[in-house]
């Protein structure tokens, strides 16, 4: 009854269709079953490219439409009194379900019937679901992956950075619009009706390009597109998304960034077990988890310093024992807590309560699970409270001059001096100081991450933030505070890490987020060791503070097994396991990148080359398909070592490869001739099919294989 | 459930000596048993049990730790297995996690003694506690046959408890069984087991039968009991019950007495559902400090089960806060609570209501809100053209969500919920905006909308309701073209002086009546509107006639923008006055009764938009 190439076209645009319609149930719950959804779709989208091909005109199409709507409208409100009143509320539940319906069947009608009547519907048809593809996904901007629910869900499902997923999911779209608009546009309806868009198809020059071959290297050209974005914003994603605190371990190096800094992400960075009791957290409910700090003032800024200073911080990486070798004289206002960190995301550092005495690598044990490693902390936390602070002194009675004034070098700008004299005029004694600052900050300066000062390498930014517009966010305010405080003699450096708000915690779990990210001012207090003076900013324009996401914690929470560790024996080289596992990690990781790379261009060669070899079978023109036959067969010459060369006719290449493989008749090129200079030919299909055949059946077994799979030819393909 | 514990932790010696190979038994009269200053590795796992055992109420964290320890020891102590799911559910919540280390014990139980019925004792004491804990945690997760079954279970084994009667009828209320739970319950009565708990079970039935007095009577009995209890009683829940039966008669007075009387009793911040009932009978009454009074309360009670998290009726929370937020003129915040309570999960074991109930109301409250919030911006002057193309955009994404999370809410009212049970005004289960339930009449067909409604005002004879139901009528009759019914409809119910309570249905009534009235009447009902709730003019997209007569042109010009109506203004006695000085911009509004605001800007624009925000919205 149908034109085999309307079915085909009808199941194309129904595979289109299901495909967008499975995606859209995915990401909102159509809530009425994709049972009746897909193959009411089937209906219009059959009915609506029959109605183009019997050549029903476009008023008409639109007045059915009317009618059945018309329709609908009286059996509803037929139906509304046929009701019995104990039913009503079934009826009308029915009803809702099939407005949807109804809906979906006139949007698939319409499309489909409009594809084959307008010449460029299906390119705006493409255009508008790249349009709404593009809407939906835009809030994944300033690397909000987490805002859509679908992007989160899959990188968690599939173990993916969220980028990776986004930027999958924009080629995977991508590439099946093309594949889509390709498959469309080689199709042509063998109809008389005249009208019809798709017979005029192949003879517009302008849908030419439209072959596998240029559609392939299209892909490709999107591939490496999406792998370049991918890697250009891998990087700006890792520091951007963190609040502006980065991860190093090099001595001379911040990790902290003053100009990126977008931290509403709420992707999960790591899990944090408490397995006893700190209730005596001075800082309750919030919970500074340290990774390094910098007290190294270099130009302007602070960077982390060598190995003689900030004995306290581990300094470790994540799969690394550490055992605290200098005992700590402060260990009295402290107390041991047990911690266990889940990673699920990479980090460079160790991180846990200060001070961490040992930190020994776990083994999870339960392989069902995103965790990309896990250690244990044992902690000698801070039980100091605010009136035990107030009475000691700041800095420690035993250092050397040299450490006094490591942690004390003030900042070369004389106004961070003067500023500081004069918040501090009615400080009555070193704390007051600290605090008198703080309050300075926490009144005025206004927390956004999105500060937007213009900067030179050469300027100071934090100059920018506190002598300006006092627009910044914890980069900034940590910066400023250890400027200040060191103006004033005051010990001091910057913390970095996590801050997070143990009231979200459940159970001791900890769920840590990239908004979690945190830079923080500590103060060295006798006896007590470093103590976060974190500011508080009244004003705040935009805060990364998102609600944790309580199904993804409870789901963490039963994953974790029973763990153990790893390495008991401390004597252990640590070191040498590390660097080892890291170099193996990395020669793998690079490895596999370029393997896939190759794979995937030549996974797309012989895509193209499938095609030209087999693109004849699906040509209808008869024109076209003898050429294609011809090109087909010089391709599989050109594989098996038999170019064309340059200026030689096509007569006289035949004549050349006749002695070599006596199937090739010169009549192919004779005939081939007609079809380009005649005005009308007259070519035998068959007998050329046929020639294409016992050409390839004399070929031995080497030389089919090299026919299949020597690329060669694909780059020759205009020469012919 | 601290009785359940220390019932719990007495049988803990004859749990610990059933088990296979242990033969450390604990001594239930070592008063310190924690001094064992050894390592937890270094313990045996009844050592590590008993000091669970103890430190469970002042250390929870460190006693989870020492039993995950206990099992990692021995995978199959039962005891260690019960214990830690016993935390998960009373300490943490999380039920998930509690079902499968019950599961389990139970599984190891199986495999050490065999299937059940046992003779020993100690196993079938075993045996009783797991099945128990079983009904409890699947009861906890809305999963009431199989808690259901588990019971009938333990029964069956001869097992006693004095909570089970109760248990098993307020299952059966959760199945929509309420005659086998009115039996189970008198079966507890009869029995004299748990009778506090039994007679507050068979008062919330008896009122979800029809019977409400007979159920305030009863509930009334169980609030005697409780309270003859001294501090072992939970007098706040029959109270709250008792309340939402008084909401249910449209005796507002008692039912917030009821409420507010629960709230200050010892266990009334266990629940959250007194505060929660009393912030919903403010915001049906617009009294939205109040309501935002009770719901600081109820977070403040939550304080106190920090490991819990503040997850526990989180969505509930959000939900109300957006409803207030909603009545305030604030819908863009509405709209983030409300995403916020899409979010988060809420386990309905131990509350009336169910998952359904909760997520129509969100869904419609959502619908709302967006469309407010659309009628907002709408009449929100922008100041460049790409400003009002982006306002353009988030109105039409805005609409279509509104529509879809309309639909949604429609279809969980119509299929889950029993053919719109929740229709029945006030309903105790429901959560939904009960004022504002118009809308889903809006685009029925007449006749559909007023067989609803005949049907539901046969079955449904209190007076109050009546005008719940008449409004929503309205709604409908305004929207199908009966405008002159629906006028006359609306009009009775503004001038109708018994719902001085649902301040919030009169506010919705005249939001819809302003539109098809006389354009006369109009400026009249808009003042009336203005005095119930100023936000309603914002969120209906209405105008308000302000006499702008020696306003400068520009401000003229950028108010006509608003939802000032300036044309008809001459007449009102609302008069804006505008002033400036070095610093910034006055603007003035004086009205009847002495009104007087005024609002000050830096230009123009933000001129508009504090007063916008300083007379029709009431949040800071």
């Amino acid at each position: 009854m149908f034109n085999q190439k309307l079915i085909f076209l009808i199941t194309l645009r129904f595979l289109l269709i299901s495909v967008i319609l499975l995606a859209t149930n995915q990401i909102v719950n159509l809530d009425t079953s994709l049972f009746l959804v897909i193959p009411i779709s089937l209906l219009g989208v059959s009915l609506g490219f029959i109605f183009a091909e019997k050549g029903l005109k476009l008023l008409a199409l639109g007045t059915i439409s009317i009618l059945a709507i018309i329709a609908y409208q009286l059996c509803f409100y037929l139906l509304n009194f046929l009701a019995p009143s104990s039913n009503l509320f079934l009826f009308i539940n029915i009803f809702t379900h099939l407005d949807l319906l109804a809906l979906i069947f006139i949007i698939n009608l319409w499309s489909a019937y409009l594809i084959l009547r307008i010449k460029s519907y299906a390119t705006a048809e493409v255009f508008l679901i790249l349009v709404a593809c593009l809407t939906f996904f835009s809030l994944h901007q300033n690397y909000r992956f987490d805002l859509i629910k679908i992007v989160n869900d899959l990188a968690w499902q599939l173990s993916a950075p969220p980028l990776g997923i986004i930027t999958g999911i924009g080629f995977a779209v991508i590439s099946l619009l093309i594949a889509y608009l390709f498959l469309l546009g080689n199709l042509s309806i063998e109809k008389k009706e005249t009208n019809l868009v798709f017979n005029q198809i192949r003879t517009e020059r302008r849908f030419k390009f439209f072959n596998l071959g240029s559609i392939a290297l299209i892909i490709g050209f999107f591939l490496l597109i999406t792998y370049a974005v991918f890697n250009v914003h891998q990087g700006k994603y890792e520091i951007a998304v963190q609040n502006g605190v980065g991860s190093s371990n090099e001595s001379g190096v911040s990790p902290l960034n003053f100009y990126s800094a977008l931290g509403g992400s709420n992707q999960p960075a790591a899990l944090v077990r408490l397995e006893n009791d700190y209730l005596l957290n001075p800082h309750s409910p919030m919970m500074y988890l340290r990774e390094s700090a910098l007290s190294q003032l270099k130009k302007n800024e602070l960077v982390l310093a060598n190995q003689e200073y900030d004995l306290d911080v581990p300094r470790t990486s994540t799969y690394q024992t550490y055992v605290r070798k200098v005992e700590l004289d402060n260990a009295s206002a402290r107390q041991e807590v047990v911690q266990k960190i889940y990673l699920l995301g990479d980090h460079q550092l160790a991180f846990g309560l200060d001070y961490p005495k040992t930190i020994r690598p776990l083994r999870l044990q339960n392989k069902d699970h995103n965790f990309k490693g896990a250690y244990k902390v044992t902690s000698l936390a801070p039980t100091y409270n605010v009136e035990q602070v107030k009475e000691l002194q700041l800095g420690a009675k035993d250092w050397d001059s040299k450490t006094w004034e490591h942690y004390t070098e003030k900042h070369a700008d004389p106004r961070y001096q003067e500023l500081a004299e004069k918040l501090t005029t009615n400080a009555v004694n070193r704390l007051d100081m600290v605090l008198s600052i703080l309050n300075y900050l926490n009144n005025n300066a206004i927390y956004t991450l999105t500060p937007n000062h213009e900067t030179t390498k050469d300027q100071d930014p934090t100059a920018q933030f506190l002598f300006g517009d006092l627009r910044g966010y914890c980069v900034h305010f940590a910066h400023a505070t250890v400027y200040l405080l060191r103006a004033l003699g005051i010990p001091s450096r910057i913390g970095t890490g996590y801050m997070t708000d143990f009231s979200q915690a459940k159970d001791g779990h900890i769920l840590l987020r990239m908004s979690d990210r945190h830079a923080w001012a500590e103060v060295y207090i006798d006896t007590i060791g470093w103590v976060p003076f974190d500011t508080q900013p009244k004003q705040v324009e935009s805060h990364a503070e998102t609600p944790v996401d309580q199904s993804l914690l409870d789901n963490l929470i039963d994953s974790l097994g029973n763990d153990e560790e790893i390495i008991n024996d401390e004597l252990l080289d640590p070191e040498l396991k590390e660097s080892k596992t890291f170099e193996t990690l990395l020669g793998y990781l690079q490895i596999k990148k370029v393997l896939l790379i190759i794979s995937l261009i030549l996974l797309i060669f012989y895509l193209i080359k499938i095609y030209l070899l087999l693109s004849w079978k699906l040509s209808g023109n008869s024109e076209d398909k003898l050429k294609k036959i011809y090109r087909t067969l010089c391709l599989m010459l050109q594989d098996l070592g038999y170019p064309i060369r340059s200026g030689e006719t096509k007569l006289d290449y035949l004549i050349r490869i006749q002695n070599s493989f006596p199937v090739v008749d010169q009549e192919l090129a004779k005939v081939l001739n007609q079809i380009i200079y005649a005005a009308k030919a007259n070519p035998e299909n068959r007998s050329m099919e046929k020639l294409l055949q016992d050409f390839y059946h004399s070929l031995n077994r080497k030389q089919k294989i090299l026919v299949i799979l020597n690329p060669n030819s694909i780059f020759q393909i205009k020469s012919k | 459930m601290n009785k359940i514990i220390l019932i719990f932790l007495l049988l803990l010696p004859i749990f610990a000596s059933a088990q296979n190979g242990n033969n450390e038994f604990w001594d239930p009269f070592d008063l310190n048993p924690t001094t064992d200053n050894r390592d937890d590795q270094e313990k045996s796992v009844e050592t590590l049990i008993r000091e669970a055992s103890v430190l469970i109420y002042d250390q929870p964290l460190t006693a989870r730790s020492k039993l995950t320890v206990a099992l990692k020891k021995d995978p199959r102590s039962i005891l260690a297995l019960n214990m830690l799911g016993n935390y998960y559910m009373t300490n943490v919540g999380h039920y998930r996690l509690a079902l499968k280390y019950f599961k389990k014990a139970e599984k190891i139980l199986f495999e050490d003694f065999g299937k059940p019925p046992y003779v020993d004792y100690r196993q079938q004491l075993l045996h009783s506690e797991i099945l128990r804990q079983l009904g409890a945690v699947r009861q906890n997760l809305d999963l009431y046959q199989q808690a259901l079954d588990n019971l009938n279970e333990y029964e069956s084994y001869g097992y006693s408890d004095p909570y089970l009667q109760s248990s098993r009828a307020w299952i059966y209320f959760k199945l929509k069984q309420p005659e086998k739970g009115i039996e189970e319950a008198k079966n507890g009565i009869r029995a004299g087991s748990a009778i506090g708990n039994n007679l507050n079970i068979l008062g919330i039935l008896y009122s979800v039968i029809g019977e409400k007095e007979k159920g305030i009577q009863t509930l009334l009995k169980a609030y005697d009991f409780e309270k003859s209890l001294g501090s072992y009683g939970r007098s706040a829940t029959p109270l709250n019950n008792m309340g939402e039966v008084y909401r249910e008669l449209f005796k507002e007075d008692q039912a917030a007495n009821s409420w507010e009387s629960a709230v200050r009793l010892p266990d009334g911040c266990e629940h959250i559902l007194p505060s929660l009932n009393l912030a919903v009978i403010h915001i049906e009454g617009l009294r939205l400090k109040l309501a935002e009074i009770a719901l600081k309360n109820f977070q403040s009670c939550f304080a106190q089960y920090p490991l819990k998290n503040n997850e526990e009726h989180q969505s509930l929370l959000e939900l109300i806060l957006a409803r207030i937020r909603y009545y305030q003129g604030d819908p863009a915040s509405a709209i983030t609570h409300l995403q916020n309570a899409i979010e988060h999960q809420q386990w309905f074991g131990s509350i009336g209501t169910d998952i359904a109930d909760l997520q129509s109301a969100i869904y419609s409250d959502y619908s709302k809100s967006l469309l407010a919030y659309n009628n907002q911006l709408r009449t929100t002057p922008q100041e460049t053209f790409l400003d009002k193309l982006a306002t353009w955009k988030k109105i039409f994404t805005n609409s279509i969500q509104a529509s879809w999370y309309n639909r949604k809410a429609k279809l969980l009212l119509l299929s889950v919920l029993n053919k719109f049970e929740d229709l029945d005004v006030r309903h105790t289960d429901s959560l939904l905006d009960y004022p504002s339930l118009g809308f889903y009449f809006q685009n029925l067909p007449k006749s559909t909308a007023r067989r609803v409604i005949t049907a539901q005002e046969k079955l449904d004879t209190r007076p109050n309701a009546k005008f719940y139901y008449q409004t929503y009528l309205a709604f409908n009759l305004a929207q199908t073209g009966s405008k002159e019914e629906a006028r006359q409809i609306l009009q009775q119910v503004i001038n109708e002086p018994k719902i001085e309570f649902d301040q919030a249905l009169k506010a919705q009534a005249l939001a819809q009546l302003i539109p098809i009235s006389p354009e006369s009447n109009q400026p009249a009902l808009i003042e009336k509107l203005f005095k119930t709730q100023p936000a309603g003019i914002l969120n209906n997209n209405l105008k308000f006639p302000v006499n702008s007569e020696g306003l400068p042109t520009e401000l003229i010009k950028l108010l006509e923008q608003t939802n000032f109506d300036l044309a008809s203004g001459k007449t009102t006695q609302f008069k804006l006055t505008y002033t400036s000085d070095s610093e910034a911009e006055y603007l003035t509004l004086r009205g009847p009764n002495n009104y007087l605001t005024t609002v000050q800007g830096k230009d123009n624009l933000s001129l508009i938009k504090n007063l916008i925000k300083e007379i029709f919205t009431e949040y800071e």
